[in-house]
């Protein structure tokens, strides 16, 4: 590190260190480590040519936009090797957070499993219970039935011959 | 990189997600001329590709390419100061590298086929 940097400007880098460090709390420890050291190494490195230390953390770029990139890049390439639905849903809504296209995958998996949940417990349930499980559009009928005749048991009429 | 996320112009975003979408083909096809550290790999994109981009951006990237087993790496103590992280290609950082670049090759030869009557002016027939 350049000698000519001050007290305060050591002070600056290790906030933005420590900031770094925890937004990659959800990182296992190794390689969180080994990513902070590496941050590290390219800012004291950038001050051995320049002492302002402000626009050295500034063209590495936002620690807690950093942290995000790290854990969409690495958490990914999990996602792709083991292609767990868990996995997917908790990268996924990762991403959510980070942009639009990111929101409407998260929203397009959770319908997605949803859905395919919902019909595999259906499915599961017909033979223990045939009666109560039905294709959902039976379902829909039967359910506007009942409604249909409970609005009929306190019809308006019937209230005003009783209260005579 | 940031600030242009904040620009309202379309073009300024199209541009942004093209450089991004290079910059794996470009930190690939750096690494091919031998070892390097994020700092120099920066180097390179920065003087040859002309990619400006926030520096920390490249670490992430590097990590990835790390996973998908495209590269390795090497922490080496540095004679002043902090210890760099090197990283070079490989089998399969080679053949991948090369695979893109054929890609790019063919894909920019066509655009610019495409392209060619705009910087021409003929389009206004």
């Amino acid at each position: 590190m350049s000698s000519a940097a001050t007290a305060d400007g050591r002070d600056s880098i290790e906030l933005y260190l420590s900031r770094l460090d925890a937004a990659l709390h959800t990182v296992p420890a190794s390689e969180r480590e080994e990513f902070v050291r590496e941050i590290r190494g390219h800012i004291f490195e950038r001050l051995e040519q320049s002492n302002d230390v402000a626009a050295v953390l500034a063209g590495v770029g936002d620690p807690e936009e950093l942290a995000k990139q790290f854990c969409t890049e690495t958490s990914l390439v999990q996602l792709a090797r083991t292609g767990s639905p868990w996995r997917l849903m908790r990268t996924a809504a990762r991403w959510a957070l980070s942009g639009s296209q990111g929101f409407s995958m998260f929203m397009v998996a959770l319908v997605g499993y949803g859905l395919g949940a919902s019909f595999y417990i259906s499915a599961m349930l017909k033979p223990i219970f045939p009666d109560h499980v039905a294709s959902s559009s039976t379902t829909g009928i039967s359910i506007s039935d009942s409604t249909r005749r409970r609005k009929g048991t306190i019809s308006p009429d019937r209230t005003s011959r009783s209260t005579r | 990189m940031y600030s242009a996320k904040h620009n309202n112009g379309s073009e300024d975003k199209w541009e942004v997600q093209l450089r991004k979408g290079c910059l794996d083909l470009a930190i690939l096809a750096s690494l091919s001329r031998g070892r390097l550290y994020g700092l120099e790999i920066l180097r390179v994109l920065q003087q040859d590709a002309q990619l400006v981009l926030a520096e920390g951006t490249v670490y992430p990237i590097l990590s990835r390419l790390k996973q998908d087993g495209l590269l390795h790496s090497e922490w080496v103590e540095a004679d002043a100061g902090h210890p760099r992280k090197y990283y070079w290609l490989t089998d399969a950082g080679h053949q991948r590298a090369e695979a893109m670049a054929r890609a790019w090759t063919d894909f920019a030869t066509n655009l610019n086929r495409t392209v060619e009557p705009l910087l021409n002016g003929k389009e206004h027939v």
